[in-house]
């Protein structure tokens, strides 16, 4: 073996891990080769002085200076979760999401026992009962809507004579073809079913003063008003019915419904509205006289006169083509304000209500 | 003739490391690690078991940092790092090596990157990469008080050992490692292959050369070994 070959495995041999045959050859060639001889000395003396080496001692409190950093990574650690999951920390999250989820929990209730809540409350209106009078005085009030005046009852005089009530001044029309409900007394004030063309023309101002005198009848509107809304859908269609009982928060759509109602319940209801006719005079008592008179002159039927606040208040009806006649007549007794005036009608009898005011 | 491995083998108070494969370059299985139970404490976050894996290497560790960068303070700096790096990363230690071999490889890089700090460092400063900055009692002024009585003895041993240290140092970066972790430490091929990610033959090689290169320092340095 070459010197070269022999002192590449003097290092192993030295270790003692070189084969056997190694080893016998390796210790061959020392022997006879001097200068691999004092290379595997001098090889061997390194590694003495490696040996000889001390080692260095760790400093005191090495361990714990360690430890302290690796407590403090873990603190950083800690407090990072900490933030997230520790008790206080998520104490108000939960807190805040636990009212979130109340609320929207409350929510979804709600929607789901509207439906209910407000079938619960239609009912009534739908079987067309009222149950109190509460209510229908409720529903007259916040309506915005025109209202028919107060003695309505005029164009329904011939019923009213038999059910008029004791105990209020208004004479009350029911019975007959079926009371009027507030749909009825909302419909464009018509006195027959022939003026339904004209009607049209002076609707707006006929709503205007249905309103004003509208204002007085809710006051009077009073049990026996309910007694006839409870009668009423028994006469009434059906979609009139559902119109006259839901609430006030609903008079808009009751308008659009109404106005899309059947033409003839429209002229049905026009048919049975009066023509209102305003006089003022000095004398109320002497005025009404000469009213009777004329209405008795005209052939007037159904002739009912009443005394409130003052007035002097007839319901008749007439034949149509008497109307003119008699406004010819009340313009003489006084200053007289209707706003249909100027109504010629076809034939037929037609309802009037003439109020006699004292002039201010 | 007394083999290398026994006479280099420093009295470090530790078990020399098992020979798990006998074939240089074998695939290893996952080793048997006598640090296990340990480990495995310190991965479910126990920081006192931790303390002992440091309290029981921590002195091979600074040796290998110590040879390696010939800085005693850089050195503890090192292992101290080393430790904090190898507790941030023991959940992920695998058993693939043993515990020691694996906080060896981890002391050993960042050796090797603070060996280059200071070399930049001390060039800026003037000093020579060989003659690295030395206390005011020398290179080693923290190894333990000799035993021998002589003074003179003393004074001539540690300028011995200042001397080989300053051969050491003066090897390559590739030879003086695998010269720290075989001749000073007593690492096995298998093991050293592990620290350095190096094949065993690669290790058996370059041991040699790291020999031969420090038998030739220490005989320009001391003269006559």
């Amino acid at each position: 073996m070459e010197c070269k070959g022999i002192r590449e495995k003097l290092s192993t041999y030295l270790e003692g891990i070189a084969s056997l045959e190694e080893k016998r050859l390796i210790e061959q060639h020392l022997r006879s080769c001097q200068r691999c001889s004092t290379a595997f000395e001098d090889l061997r003396k390194t590694g003495e002085l490696l040996k000889g080496l001390e080692e260095v001692e760790v400093p005191p409190w090495f361990k714990q200076k360690i430890l302290s950093r690796v407590r403090a990574e873990e603190g950083a650690k800690r407090s990072v979760l900490q933030k997230l999951f520790y008790p206080l920390h998520v104490k108000v999250p939960i807190q805040a999401m636990a009212t979130v989820l109340i609320a929207v929990l409350v929510v979804y209730v709600f929607k789901g026992v509207e439906p209910e809540m407000k079938k619960s409350i239609q009912s009534p209106a739908v079987v067309g009962e009222v149950t109190s009078e509460d209510e229908v005085s409720k529903t007259v009030q916040e309506s915005d809507r025109p209202l028919a005046p107060p003695n309505d009852q005029t164009a329904l005089g011939g019923y009213a004579e038999k059910d008029k009530g004791p105990a209020t001044p208004v004479t009350q029309p029911v019975g007959g073809k079926g009371a009027l409900s507030t749909t009825e007394e909302s419909a464009p004030s018509k006195p027959g079913e022939e003026q339904l063309t004209q009607l049209a023309a002076k609707k707006k101002e006929a709503a205007a003063d249905q309103h004003e005198q509208g204002v007085e009848t809710v006051e009077s509107l009073t049990r026996q008003e309910a007694a006839e809304f409870k009668q009423a859908p028994q006469a009434m269609p059906q979609e009139g019915d559902v119109v006259a009982f839901s609430d006030a928060a609903k008079e808009t759509g009751e308008r659009k419904k109404l106005a899309a109602a059947p033409r003839s319940m429209e002229a049905m209801v026009a048919k049975q509205r009066p023509i209102v006719v305003m006089v003022h005079v000095k004398d109320a008592h002497v005025a009404g006289k000469e009213v009777e008179n004329l209405l008795n002159q005209l052939g007037a039927r159904k002739i009912v006169r009443e005394s409130r606040e003052g007035r002097e208040i007839f319901t008749a009806e007439l034949q149509a083509q008497d109307i003119r006649e008699l406004f010819k007549k009340l313009k003489a007794i006084g200053e007289m304000k209707e706003k249909d005036a100027s109504f010629v009608g076809p034939e037929g009898d037609v309802a009037v209500r003439i109020e006699i005011l004292i002039n201010p | 003739m007394t083999l290398w491995v026994k006479e280099c083998r420093l009295s470090s108070g530790t078990n020399p490391p098992q020979e798990l494969s006998n074939g240089l370059g074998e695939k290893k299985p996952v080793v048997a690690d006598e640090d296990y139970e340990l480990v495995a404490l310190c991965q479910k976050g126990d920081v006192e078991t931790f303390g002992a894996l440091v309290e029981k290497h921590q002195k091979r560790m600074l040796n290998i940092a110590y040879r390696m960068i010939g800085d005693y303070e850089a050195a503890c700096e090192v292992v101290q790092d080393a430790f904090v790096s190898a507790h941030r990363a023991i959940r992920k230690f695998r058993g693939e090596a043993k515990f020691s071999t694996w906080l060896s490889s981890i002391v050993i890089n960042l050796s090797k990157n603070r060996m280059k700090q200071l070399r930049i460092q001390w060039q800026r400063e003037g000093l020579s990469i060989d003659h690295p900055k030395e206390t005011e009692d020398g290179p080693l002024s923290n190894d333990p008080p000799a035993q021998e009585p002589s003074v003179l003895e003393q004074l001539e041993k540690r300028e011995v050992q200042a001397k080989v240290q300053e051969c050491i140092h003066s090897l390559d970066d590739e030879y003086r490692e695998v010269l720290v972790l075989r001749d000073l430490q007593g690492f096995s091929y298998e093991e050293i292959g592990d620290i350095l990610k190096i094949p065993d033959g690669t290790v058996k090689s370059r041991l040699f050369r790291a020999r031969d290169a420090l038998k030739e320092s220490l005989k320009r340095t001391l003269g006559d070994l």
